[in-house]
């Protein structure tokens, strides 16, 4: 992926996922919840921030935040990744996660997902929206959304430091 | 295949709508020029002022006739007889009269509303009517104002449930709970659904757009210039750097004025405001008077917008809460009437609010009281006034003795921090018993444009105001002495200062550099009171930033007010030296 790519737009959102792999797992986020994907920036790490936070970028004249998941959630990076940012852009909230390689935009039938997934993940599981099968492997569905939402929170926590 | 008639219908029904939602915008700043007008007379009564009450009442009767509003036409032509008559027969504009529209006014407020929601809402007017009915009717003067009290008595049943119309709309109030009155009454969740996504308007003067094209021509015309120097590769003539430096004049012109679109002068806010202290003085029947300063200050509408419920709210409990009754005033030989003062300012860090009222402060002993009781503070907890002050601020406290109707819902101060905590501020409160309550809100910096220091520490390039930097030194100057508790320290001009590397105050997971050995710069930064030293490690520059506030998740981070864009494009912190003081405070004490 060496040019920017932005998702496509046109049509129907609804039922559309962008399938990305995250410690060797396939994930996949509604579409109507990203804004954009881009390739890699460098970024600038910021202070008082936990290690998940990767650091910040700008984005045509907005800053981002970097959110590793791999870290957070300790799995296992990849050898050979070709990173992305997934850009989420909502409210006032800017964050991008970065995901070891984008698949590309899949459509999934409501039906097909079960809505409560019975085995053990290393995300928890308020952030799993559901499981499907797909291309004869498994797919989990992330509510980002909130997660991101939580995370922004808790990794600027200036009480971390010891003002003593 | 719809059928023709049916179309010409629907089109008509859509063009109908369209002219609605222009009245509607129309409308809405009408009715505060209606509000800012009655408030105006209301301090002093001219017959000017009356006809500039009634010129407003008949320019938004005429345009409702227009969009076919016959109801809400018919409303205020009643108004403008009672006006009309008023300046005919020379009347004078008694306080009645005054309340009267003053009710009105907001009752024409929530009809609009409604109206927006569904364009076929009929509000009921029966006793607005009986009211006004009987003021024309009646010649003398006296009976008129026994009409209104008579009203007034009856507990103002102007708000009755409207009629139903086609689609469902949630139940106005009943009375005039001035708690919710000023609230937008929201509509059904259905119905908000189906409700198309207003779009935003702003109002612009039209000088400050005039003023960006005119600065944009002349950065055309700079551009123009250097594209022709590039083309002949003149890159060291002097005429280019020249040109370069005016282009970049313009530029940030272009770019500062742009930002103040977005903002609006306090006016509005002072009106809002304003109404709030009169409405609830009328209510708890105390004599208030309300002063505002910094009214010519501009501000991001959003944030105005966003700042208002909290502000309402601290007006309504110093009315409520803070100002004593009049008989109690006079006795303690205070002035009769109560003062509220508003104060609006801004600086390098922020807008700074200030609200103070002269009633009879917070009674310490009842909240300390009081906190422990609600297990907030241990019994033995030593506290100084300002804190017992603070405590007021926790969630879950309220010191209202009995609940009363302009601010008695339980919940006080807490709510305000709350909500002035998610936009970033700061709340304090600082109070003398007996002499008044003073309430400091501070909020983060709207994007401005700052002459600021580059500075680097653990390899992160971070941005300091230049103004909130009173000395660079250079450590090597000074004798460092260092001592237990404290830390190290220098002394200058007979003074002893602190000195701190800043990676104790911005600590990294994972620092991209090492700090380097024998860094030699300090910043003299100014506290409460006392100074301190920051130790950084490298100074880059100057430059003169652009400062875009921290928004969501980012304004956790209490270190910066703010984001910057370095001139090598990087993104990088501008740091808010008020808090790292008092930071350096607490480290040190």
């Amino acid at each position: 992926m060496n040019e920017a790519q932005k998702i496509d737009s046109d049509g129907e959102l609804e039922g559309k996922y962008l399938s990305f792999i995250l410690g060797g797992e396939h994930y996949l986020s509604p579409l109507s919840e990203i804004s954009q994907a881009i390739e890699v920036k460098p970024t600038k790490t910021l202070p008082n921030t936990e290690g998940y936070f990767e650091g910040v970028f700008s984005h045509k004249g907005e800053i981002y935040g970097v959110i590793d998941l791999s870290v957070k959630f300790q799995l296992k990076p990849a050898e050979q990744a070709i990173y992305i940012f997934i850009l989420f852009d909502y409210e006032d909230n800017r964050f991008a996660i970065k995901a070891e390689h984008a698949r590309g935009v899949v459509k999934i039938d409501s039906e097909a997902i079960h809505k409560k997934p019975k085995i053990v993940s290393k995300i928890p599981l308020p952030f799993i929206k559901g499981m499907v099968e797909y291309d004869d492997d498994i797919y989990t569905i992330l509510d980002l959304k909130s997660l991101l939402n939580e995370e922004a929170i808790h990794c600027f926590n200036s009480q971390k430091v010891n003002y003593k | 295949m719809v059928e023709d008639s049916k179309l010409h219908q629907l089109v008509s029904e859509m063009e109908d709508l369209h002219f609605l939602s222009t009245f509607l915008d129309e409308a809405e700043s009408m009715c505060l020029e209606l509000e800012d007008a009655l408030l105006s007379l209301d301090k002093e009564s001219t017959k000017i002022k009356i006809e500039e009450v009634f010129r407003i009442a008949h320019t938004l009767k005429g345009s409702s006739k227009a969009v076919k509003l016959i109801q809400f036409s018919k409303f205020l032509h009643k108004c403008e007889d009672i006006l009309s008559d008023l300046v005919e027969k020379d009347g004078k504009w008694t306080s009645e009269l005054s309340d009267l529209f003053l009710d009105a006014q907001e009752f024409i407020g929530k009809w609009l509303n409604s109206l927006r929601d569904d364009p076929n809402y009929q509000a009921d007017t029966s006793s607005f009517d009986r009211v006004i009915d009987s003021i024309l009717q009646s010649d003398n003067k006296g009976t008129e104002a026994a009409y209104i009290k008579d009203a007034h008595k009856q507990g103002f049943a102007y708000f009755a449930p409207p009629k139903k119309s086609k689609q469902q709309n949630p139940p106005p109030d009943k009375k005039p709970d001035i708690e919710k009155s000023d609230r937008i009454s929201k509509p059904s969740a259905s119905n908000q659904n189906e409700k198309k996504a207003k779009i935003d308007y702003i109002r612009v003067n039209k000088e400050k757009v005039n003023k960006i094209i005119r600065t944009l021509s002349e950065v055309t015309i700079q551009f123009s210039y250097i594209y022709q120097m590039h083309k002949e590769e003149k890159y060291s003539d002097e005429a280019f750097i020249n040109t370069m430096n005016e282009m970049k004049k313009f530029i940030f012109e272009v770019h500062s004025s742009a930002c103040s679109l977005k903002e609006e002068s306090l006016g509005l806010l002072k009106q809002r405001l304003h109404r709030i202290a009169k409405d609830a003085s009328r209510a708890t029947k105390k004599e208030v008077d309300f002063s505002f300063e910094g009214e010519d200050l501009e501000l991001n509408k959003s944030l105005t917008d966003r700042i208002l419920d909290p502000l309402v709210h601290i007006i309504r409990n110093s009315v409520d809460h803070g100002i004593e009754s009049s008989e109690l005033r006079k006795s303690k030989k205070k002035p009769v009437k109560g003062q509220i003062k508003f104060k609006a300012s801004k600086d390098a860090h922020g807008v700074h609010f200030s609200i103070s009222d002269d009633g009879g402060g917070l009674n310490l002993k009842k909240i300390k009281e009081k906190a422990i009781e609600k297990g907030l503070i241990d019994e033995n907890q030593a506290l100084d006034k300002k804190e017992v002050c603070n405590l007021i601020l926790k969630p879950g406290f309220s010191t209202a003795s009995q609940l009363t109707e302009i601010s008695g819902r339980g919940v006080g101060m807490d709510v305000v921090n709350t909500s002035i905590r998610e936009l970033g501020g700061v709340v304090g409160i600082s109070s003398e018993e007996g002499v008044g309550t003073t309430i400091d809100i501070s909020l983060p910096s709207d994007m401005s444009i700052l002459d600021s220091l580059v500075i680097e520490s653990f390899g992160t390039k971070y941005v300091v105001p230049i103004g909130s930097v009173s000395e660079i030194i250079d450590i090597k100057d000074f004798d460092i002495r260092s001592s237990a508790g404290v830390g190290e320290m220098i002394c200058k001009e007979k003074k002893v200062i602190p000195i701190k590397p800043m990676s104790e105050f911005l600590v990294h997971q994972k620092p991209a550099n090492a700090a380097t050995e024998g860094a030699r710069v300090g910043l003299l930064l100014d506290g409460k009171g006392r100074q301190f030293v920051m130790k950084v490690d490298r100074l880059c520059g100057t430059q003169s930033t652009i400062i875009m506030p921290l928004l969501g998740g980012f304004n956790q981070i209490k270190e910066a007010s703010g984001f910057t864009i370095l001139k090598n494009g990087e993104p990088a912190l501008v740091l808010n030296t008020k808090f790292l003081c008092e930071k350096f405070e607490q480290m040190v004490n």
